[in-house]
């Protein structure tokens, strides 16, 4: 969080499954449209953060399968982790705070009691979170004696119940809506409160987020029963609660737009993606359109023509230098040249490219320096490089952004021996 | 060979096995030496050409084994092979002046008569060259017999001995002075004669080197009997070839001293690099000082002081980040103070760091990208990384406002350390 220097512009805080990830979507395309908005966008100033009833482990999972971006806080297992940055280093106040009047084997001793409760998978047994599986028509029931019992033997508990089948039973300190305060508080107290906050969810045990005071909120389209009952019983009248008309991501794009959150439309959404190298551009939003249109092209989802050709192959300065990540050095144009000639050979194919982490810094009057990280995925595998990249304004037609010079390296375990097959 | 747009400031052409590379010296230190000068004053103006009796294979291997710079051309098998560039492109015109007069066929046919021939490995026979070894003592019975018996076939060719034990058979046109003649002359008809030509050698195949005119000749202080007994006979009032007094590759920085072809002072004699004041703002000057301290701070050979480290933080930009080459990034100051762990940690091993093919370009008035290969040898192991360093200087009188804004490193094809989490930087 100190990578901010000052408050961020906007912090969305997205439960994952069926929300900020649609798993009825399978190309990924409300998510891809975020992803690409956050970063033309967002990334610089704001804060991104997941919060999910995932495990790290489960998290880590979904993270290999789908186009997820590296948020800067990751909460966990309904509230009960806080860990920040890409190295996840965890909040151990927070774990800490979590340890009051709470008892792991004493809610087991209950909870053993109900043969309604199913326990949960190994992995999803945390040391503030224990899960079970328990029916709906058994729910209210269930949940009453259990919240009693525990009450009774000196615990402060809390349970939550979600997805219409799973049941969590944690610190009462805990949940999302806790976790959320408690991580405003600390911004408050370092003068770094964002200026607005967005959350988003679709199932039970995102209910405590919406009711974190001053909040912005979005319940995606596809939103549960559960969710929308809460609503109506709770917060009716709320105005800062939009009911997407929109599935998924696509529902929390609409809502940054319905609330004048910033900007609105993704990247993905505008019609001429060979906007890339325009003076207009901002480096982020360069390295974004450049990366889409690369998707595009690749699977010929926009036209080669005289225009677009150009528009490519005047990209880079004819000096320019392309590291490429299996460790050999070319110029950039030899590349840009394998790419003009690979039009449409993903087409009909999975393919999809992202960046994630995009990190401009003006090192020079009109020259930046951008860092960021490039994912493709290609049926079902991924890869990236970390990727550097020097832009400078030219000096002469055609107007825009140059590329002088680029630089990447393998991802750990996300390279390829075939480096034919990456080309930039 | 295009890389250059003028001629080049000097040309170094040099033979490898106990000239560029010691076999005596376990620690390569005069190689380092070299290395060290080549990168820091002349690799951006000037060429380096190879000449060598090995082969491909054999000059791959010793490539593996010794701590060598990449040259920009290489020539090989006696002089028989001319290559340009990383890429090895083969010269195709030298090839056609080979193919005169020589037919290797009739060579191994006319050669496998004399049983004290034995033929070389496989991999030293190329389309141009046909080897053997034989003993001393026979060696000038047999190239007469030879000799005679091609002149017969129509052929001309060239018989070399050398070392004692290796017998070369080539066309008239080869050798090593030859193929550099013919470098030259290729050179001046593009307007790129470099201004000086340094040739360096040690053994028979050498001799040629030595006899084309206008190029400056060091014969190492190590040079074997045959050579010497050449130059005796054939180059001893010439002025521009000396007998150095120090081995190997010192014995070329010593030439270059000698016939004043530009600075000889390695940045590697330097005991204490944060003394050097510099004119100018000299980009690839910086990364071979940066990696000379590093190197020296494993090995203990530098004082372990909190002043080195500091300094080093105040020539990083407050933004400035490393790319480790397994994809993970990390705050530049991170990286200096990860420097105290690592301090003596290689003391006694056997452990150098050399940089190869430095080259800067200035993209706007403060800002150069450098880039270079930056190579390890620990132990056995040698790992190497493509390396590309952001420096800005806002000022061109040197350490005021350097600052180092970004090193991204990915590893050279088939370098990576075995061990990825051990490489720093």
């Amino acid at each position: 969080m100190d990578r901010l220097h000052g408050p961020a512009r906007l912090m969305i805080v997205s439960d994952l499954d069926q929300t900020m990830v649609d798993h009825n979507d399978c190309e990924n395309l409300s998510l891809l449209r975020f992803n690409a908005l956050w970063e033309a966008e967002y990334r610089q100033d704001s804060l991104l953060v997941f919060s999910s009833g995932r495990s790290f482990i489960s998290y880590e999972h979904l993270r290999d399968k789908k186009p997820l971006l590296s948020p800067d806080i990751t909460v966990m297992s309904v509230g009960t982790e806080i860990a920040y940055g890409e190295s996840m280093v965890p909040d151990d106040d927070w774990k800490q705070s979590l340890d009051k009047n709470w008892n792991r084997d004493i809610v087991l001793e209950e909870t053993s009691k109900f043969p309604e409760l199913t326990p949960q998978s190994e992995q999803s047994q945390r040391p503030h979170k224990v899960s079970f599986f328990l029916k709906k028509d058994e729910a209210e029931k269930v949940i009453k004696a259990v919240t009693e019992r525990l009450k009774a033997r000196g615990l402060d508990a809390k349970t939550i119940y979600s997805g219409g089948e799973a049941l969590d039973v944690l610190p009462e300190g805990a949940g999302k809506g806790r976790a959320l305060s408690y991580l405003l508080n600390k911004f408050k107290v370092e003068g770094k409160r964002p200026n607005n906050i967005l959350v988003c969810g679709d199932s039970g045990n995102d209910a405590e987020l919406f009711s974190v005071p001053e909040v912005h909120g979005v319940m995606v389209s596809n939103a549960m029963e559960e969710l929308l009952q809460w609503r109506e019983e709770n917060a009716k009248s709320n105005s800062k609660i939009l009911l997407a008309t929109e599935r998924g991501a696509a529902g929390i794009i609409q809502a940054i737009g319905n609330f004048g959150l910033g900007s609105s439309i993704s990247p993905r959404d505008r019609v001429d993606l060979s906007e890339f190298g325009s003076k207009t551009l901002h480096p982020d939003h360069e390295i974004v359109m450049f990366y889409l249109f690369y998707e595009k092209w690749r699977k010929a989802e926009v036209e080669k023509t005289e225009q677009s050709l150009h528009k490519l192959k005047s990209l880079c300065h004819s000096m320019a230098i392309f590291v490429h990540p299996s460790g050999v050095k070319r110029p950039l144009k030899h590349s840009i040249d394998d790419v003009v000639m690979l039009h449409g050979d993903k087409k009909g194919k999975p393919f999809s490219v992202w960046v994630d982490q995009v990190y401009s810094a003006e090192i020079a009057s009109n020259t930046w320096l951008v860092k960021f990280y490039k994912w493709e995925l290609c049926d079902e595998e991924k890869y990236c490089c970390l990727t550097t990249v020097l832009l400078s304004l030219k000096t002469e037609e055609p107007d825009g952004l140059m590329w002088l010079h680029m630089h990447q390296t393998w991802l750990e375990g996300r390279g390829t021996k075939e480096s034919s097959t990456w080309l930039l | 060979m295009d890389r250059m747009k003028g001629s080049a400031r000097l040309m170094i052409v040099s033979d490898l096995d106990h000239t560029m590379v010691d076999h005596h010296d376990p620690e390569n230190l005069s190689l380092l030496r070299f290395n060290a000068l080549w990168e820091a004053k002349y690799r951006e103006d000037s060429l380096l050409v190879f000449s060598t009796g090995r082969s491909l294979t054999l000059y791959k291997e010793l490539r593996k084994e010794k701590p060598m710079l990449t040259p920009d051309i290489t020539i090989m098998s006696v002089g028989t092979e001319i290559t340009y560039g990383n890429s090895m492109t083969p010269d195709d015109g030298w090839v056609e002046i080979l193919n005169q007069k020589w037919d290797k066929k009739i060579v191994l046919v006319e050669a496998s008569k004399h049983p004290e021939l034995t033929l070389q490995p496989e991999t030293e026979q190329r389309p141009h060259k046909v080897s053997f070894y034989i003993k001393k003592d026979k060696a000038a019975e047999v190239t007469k017999a030879l000799s005679e018996c091609f002149v017969k076939h129509g052929l001309d060719v060239k018989i070399i001995y050398s070392g004692g034990i290796d017998l070369d058979i080539l066309p008239q046109g080869a050798g090593k002075g030859q193929a550099l003649a013919y470098l030259l002359k290729t050179l001046r008809a593009k307007g790129k004669l470099p201004k000086n030509t340094l040739a360096c050698g040690d053994s028979g195949n050498d001799a040629e080197l030595f006899s084309i005119p206008e190029v400056y000749g060091v014969m190492v202080s190590n040079a074997q009997e045959e050579l010497l007994q050449w130059h005796a006979a054939n180059a001893k009032d010439n002025p521009n070839i000396i007998h150095a007094t120090e081995r190997c590759a010192g014995g070329i920085i010593q030439a270059i001293g000698h016939f004043n072809l530009g600075p000889n002072i390695s940045p590697r004699d330097v005991t204490d690099l944060s003394d050097t004041n510099l004119e100018k703002f000299d980009p690839a000057y910086e990364v071979v000082k940066f990696y000379l301290f590093f190197e020296r701070w494993r090995r203990a050979e530098a004082e372990k002081s909190e002043i080195y480290l500091s300094n080093l933080k105040a020539v990083c930009g407050p933004c400035g980040f490393y790319v480790h080459p397994s994809g993970f990034e990390k705050p530049l100051h991170d990286c200096v103070d990860a420097l105290r762990q690592c301090y003596g940690d290689k003391q006694g091993k056997h452990y150098r760091i050399w940089v190869d093919q430095v080259f800067s370009t200035q993209v706007s008035s403060d800002i150069w990208i450098v880039r270079f290969k930056k190579w390890e040898i620990s132990g056995e192991e040698q790992s190497g990384c493509l390396t590309t360093a952001l420096l800005s200087s806002k000022d061109a009188s040197i350490s005021q406002g350097l600052t180092w804004l970004q090193v991204h490193q990915t590893w050279l094809t088939g370098a990576s350390a075995s061990d990825q989490a051990l490489w720093f930087f």
